[in-house]
């Protein structure tokens, strides 16, 4: 796993370049611990789109329906950084609260550089078989209720397979996880713009950090 | 020895034979008992003499909203799984994980756990199952909680199994040998492996297993590797028999399948041979749930978490500031220290509960095993119940009511024992005392069942200021404990030293001395540089550090860095200079240059004309954008340390620190995202102000209680999700009835100023600085 270091500044509301030198080097370094220490592990299943959604999961709402319109099959994924990872943040944070934020930082570009490498592979293999996936979407974005979250982990089997739970009020642990879904459709697919459209429908929006910084939290 | 052959996967027979995926298996079966029925025979014509109810996720969490009660599923399950079996199999409960993370990394405690699992036990048994099966764990926090349960609601057999991943480990971090010692010491009568990967892949589980129990194994793996789009798995039933071949001639004695095994997986195990005597395994160890401590050498245990002295760790206690206390376990593994001693004995404050916080927080941060260091059964007993692995008790006596009561709860959880060498009569004069009570405890724990390397002997070291020759005399008790009684022997050294000089260096000799003699679990505190060395340097000398290894990684930079630190600094860089090593985040600079200043200038004027300037400074580039978060928070730890010496100094002259607040902290029910309100509660303290910090997913009501408690004048609370902002504004409901005057600010992710005036907060922060600023314009 390499780490994005310029993600990781993104994560810290850094720009990278505009960091001084003696910055750079303590996130490289703890950028570096956690390419050592942290782990990336997924399970996915691949399901059939039903009229509610997928085998085993439906997906209320718009979105999501817009989004799958043309999918036969839907490719359900959870990543994560493993418990391991909240420990080394935590432990980071308690010797010096400066470098747990950077820790966490790190394991969150870690995470989603993960992620975007395994989605490229797959879009790779599909496009192989001539199947085209969608943008990646997760509970939460735009009008796709966050109780979503419930079926996917019980259909990937998250806790069994990858040891993430669900809390209560629907927080996946541990925190450095995502549970997300790609429709599988026999035409390419557009990139679509969910950042300032995709917004409208979604719960958050109203005091979206993201959108206050002039961003989207899945551009 | 015979082998005994388990059965195959039940979840995929479920849905072959007709069960929807989504659907809960347990309920699937109770409602279609004649596939159960049939699914189970198979398994036992197939060859099973263990099969496994249908009762994996039959557990209270699991069933909510499905309208059955546990006691309905496993009954039903249970009694079908003994209908297949007709006396052909023995029928075991099978309890899986609850799907929910244990606290504190997880929003389940280990009562609620220990609850649901006894629920299952308890039906299991009235159901009439033979044995309790917990399999698939992967947090051994939660396997120890489901073993207790089973062991103090029923007399049944206990089998447990966790899946592992190539490395060795479960995804919570679980390391196998560490969970086949705190197994196999919590008295389960089998344990291993099931589920993970395939039987080649499992090899290196089952013999790190293999030579750190004595105990039946158990391999019970995947039907080898799933095809990651299909989800089917790789081998057929001839090639799981051929690779599942090693087992029994490793001494494994249970075989069975999971994931992909059917019926035809397990007959073909029949044809495998018979179970291979095993070598004796290595149980001299301690361990955590993630790391084993081979009790070989010299062991540091380091004493640091003990409030005997230390004003600052007796108000964390107090305000139960877990943060503190686990900063200081992070502080001493990374020094070295081996196991961690454990020690919450304060008055005023609830010892028992403490302890199993105080526990479960630093094993959550740390790898090392603990020493529940107490005078009350009660809360040794709560320490060991909390700590995961094989831990330590310290500790018995020669005294008999002491042996009595402690050396059951050893024998019961597993433990190993420190034994003071004094009794009724007080302390030993000489070494031949000593031992005379040393060989006291030892028989006494014999009869308990508990060997001579269970136990610690501490042959206790006085003050060598009052009594000169004492030193000797505990030497020489060191050595014949080890020589004639085969203990470990440990002892807090530091006492030697008291009421002279230069302490450390006598401390050190006297390691020195004692490790020469016999000792090997000196406890010490690790933090002390001379103390470590001592340590490093016998190691070297004796052979234990190889090639002097690890001496020479100690050693190498030591010289170049006392040489830099030993440069003082000019009078005129003192003042540029401390404002330079806050903004560039230096801890030590800046503590180094406010003592400095504090030579010749008044504190309060440090205070006003140096470090407040200096912090302002930070606050004003960091709002600019030139300085990022993680530079503000270097900024205001290192103007914390100058702080802390400011005040050192105003102690000692006699003059009152006035600290401001409490300010109550808290990220609301439901969230259990805390860095942010981490990040407020350093930056509020590193300014001065005093903060309790309730913790993450705390109930309204408890915050309310709080505040009104300490008449907070301030309370922070934190949201991250849209899910849990209801849960805040029930918070702020109920403090504005507790507590009126309380200020409150409210701060995460997807609040605005708006959405804060609208739940009734009195302001919002959209960042720890802005927190600051309002803590300043409320308090001052």
């Amino acid at each position: 796993m390499t780490l994005d270091l310029t993600a990781a500044a993104r994560f810290l509301g850094c720009e990278w370049k505009a960091l001084e030198e003696g910055e750079r080097t303590k996130i490289a370094r703890i950028g570096a611990e956690a390419e050592r220490t942290l782990r990336f592990r997924l399970v996915s299943r691949l399901v059939k789109k039903t009229s509610s959604g997928g085998e085993g999961a439906a997906l209320p709402g718009e979105d999501v329906k817009g989004l799958l319109k043309d999918a036969e099959e839907i490719l359900f994924f959870c990543g994560t950084l493993g418990e391991e990872s909240a420990r080394w943040i935590r432990r980071r944070f308690l010797m010096d609260p400066a470098e747990g934020l950077i820790a966490d930082a790190c394991a969150s570009a870690l995470l989603e550089g993960a992620l975007d490498e395994w989605e490229r592979e797959r879009t790779k293999a599909f496009r192989a078989r001539g199947r085209f996936l969608t943008d990646r979407f997760s509970p939460g974005y735009g009008d796709l209720p966050l109780g979503v979250q419930r079926e996917i982990c019980a259909l990937l089997e998250t806790d069994r397979r990858l040891g993430v739970t669900l809390t209560e009020s629907l927080m996946l642990l541990p925190e450095k996880t995502v549970t997300a879904l790609m429709g599988v459709c026999p035409v390419p697919q557009p990139h679509r713009a969910f950042g300032e459209g995709g917004c409208v429908r979604c719960a958050a929006k109203e005091g979206c950090l993201f959108r206050q910084r002039g961003g989207y939290c899945h551009g | 020895m015979d082998k005994i052959l388990l059965d195959g996967a039940m979840g995929t027979r479920l849905l072959q034979a007709g069960m929807e995926t989504g659907q809960l298996p347990e309920v699937w079966g109770m409602t279609h008992p004649e596939v159960l029925e049939r699914i189970h025979r198979e398994y036992v014509e197939a060859g099973a003499e263990i099969i496994l109810a249908d009762t994996f996720c039959a557990n209270p969490l699991k069933l909510k909203g499905s309208g059955w009660e546990a006691e309905e599923v496993i009954q039903s399950n249970v009694r079908t799984a003994g209908k297949a079996s007709g006396g052909r199999a023995r029928v075991a409960l099978d309890i899986g994980p609850l799907g929910k993370m244990m606290e504190p990394l997880g929003d389940m405690t280990f009562e609620e756990a220990y609850r649901a699992f006894a629920r299952m036990v308890r039906a299991g048994a009235a159901a009439g199952a033979d044995l309790v099966f917990i399999e698939t764990m992967s947090d051994l926090s939660e396997a120890r909680a489901a073993v207790l349960a089973a062991r103090e609601h029923s007399a049944l057999p206990v089998f447990v199994t966790m899946t592992f991943e190539k490395n060795g480990r479960t995804f919570s971090g679980t390391e196998a040998g560490a969970m086949a010692v705190t197994l196999d010491r919590l008295g389960v009568d089998a344990l291993g492996v099931n589920c993970s990967l395939g039987p080649a892949e499992v090899r290196p589980v089952v013999e790190r297993m293999l030579a750190l129990t004595d105990k039946p194994l158990i391999v019970k793996p995947n039907a080898g590797l799933p095809d990651p789009e299909t989800g089917r798995y790789n081998l057929d039933a001839a090639e799981f028999a051929r690779q599942m071949a090693v087992y029994p001639a490793l001494g494994v004695r249970y075989l069975g399948g999971c994931c992909g095994t059917g019926p035809e997986y397990i007959s073909a195990l029949r044809g495998l041979g018979q179970v291979a005597g095993r070598k004796a395994a290595a149980r001299d160890v301690l361990c955590s749930k993630s790391r084993v401590v081979p009790l070989s050498g010299v062991r540091i245990i380091g004493e640091r978490i003990n409030p005997t002295g230390k004003k600052r760790f007796q108000q964390a206690l107090r305000e139960g500031d877990l943060d503190h206390i686990m900063a200081r376990a992070v502080e001493q593994e990374e020094a070295g220290a081996d196991v961690l001693d454990i020690n919450v004995g304060l008055p005023g404050i609830d010892e028992k509960r403490t302890m199993e916080q105080v526990v479960r927080a630093v094993q959550s941060v740390t790898d090392l095993p603990v020493m529940i260091d107490s005078s009350s059964p009660e809360v040794i007993e709560a320490g060991l119940r909390a700590a995961c692995g094989r831990a330590v008790i310290n500790s018995v006596n020669g005294e008999e009511e002491k042996l009595r009561a402690i050396l059951p709860l050893a024998r019961r959880y597993g433990a190993a024992v420190v034994g003071l060498c004094l009794d009724e009569k007080g302390l030993p004069a000489g070494a031949e005392e000593r031992l005379q009570i040393a060989r006291r405890i030892v028989s006494r724990a014999a009869q308990e069942g508990l060997a001579p390397e269970d136990l610690l002997i501490d042959c206790l070291t006085m003050t060598a200021a009052s009594a000169q020759s004492q030193a000797m005399e505990t030497l020489r008790a060191v050595t014949r404990v080890r020589r004639e009684l085969g203990t470990h022997a440990c002892l807090g050294v530091s006492n030697i030293s008291f009421g002279l000089p230069c302490r450390e260096i006598l401390t050190a000799s006297f390691l020195t001395m004692a490790m020469y003699a016999g000792l090997d679990m000196p406890i010490v505190n690790p933090n002390r540089t001379e103390i470590l060395d001592a340590v490093a340097c016998f190691r070297a000398l004796k052979g234990e550090d190889r090639g002097f290894e690890s001496y020479t990684r100690r050693f190498a930079l030591r010289r170049g860095q006392e040489q830099a630190a030993a440069a003082a600094p000019a009078p005129e860089e003192r003042a540029e200079g401390l404002l330079g090593a806050v903004l560039r985040g230096m801890a030590g600079e800046t503590e180094r240059l406010t003592r400095a200043l504090l030579e010749d200038t008044d504190p309060m004027e440090v205070v006003e004309k140096h470090l407040i300037p200096a912090l302002d400074e930070v606050g004003d580039r960091y709002e600019k954008g030139t300085l990022f978060l993680p530079q503000l928070l270097s900024a205001s730890s290192a103007a914390q340390r100058g702080f802390a010496a400011v005040k050192a100094r105003m102690t000692e002259s006699g003059r009152n620190e006035t600290q401001k607040g409490p300010i109550l902290l808290a990220t609301v029910e439901g969230d259990i995202h805390d860095i942010g309100k981490n990040i407020v509660k350093v930056v509020l303290e590193n300014y001065g102000y005093t903060v309790v910090d309730l913790g993450k997913d705390v109930p309204a009501e408890r915050v309310a209680l709080e505040a009104a408690r300490l008449q907070a004048p301030m309370l922070g609370l934190s949201a991250l999700m849209t899910t849990t902002v209801p849960a805040m504004e029930k918070t702020i409901r109920l403090v504005r009835e507790k507590c009126p005057g309380c200020f409150i600010l409210v701060g995460g992710a997807v609040l605005t100023p708006e959405h804060a005036a609208r739940i009734g907060a009195d302001a919002y922060a959209g960042d720890a600085k802005a927190a600051a600023d309002a803590a300043r314009r409320v308090l001052g």
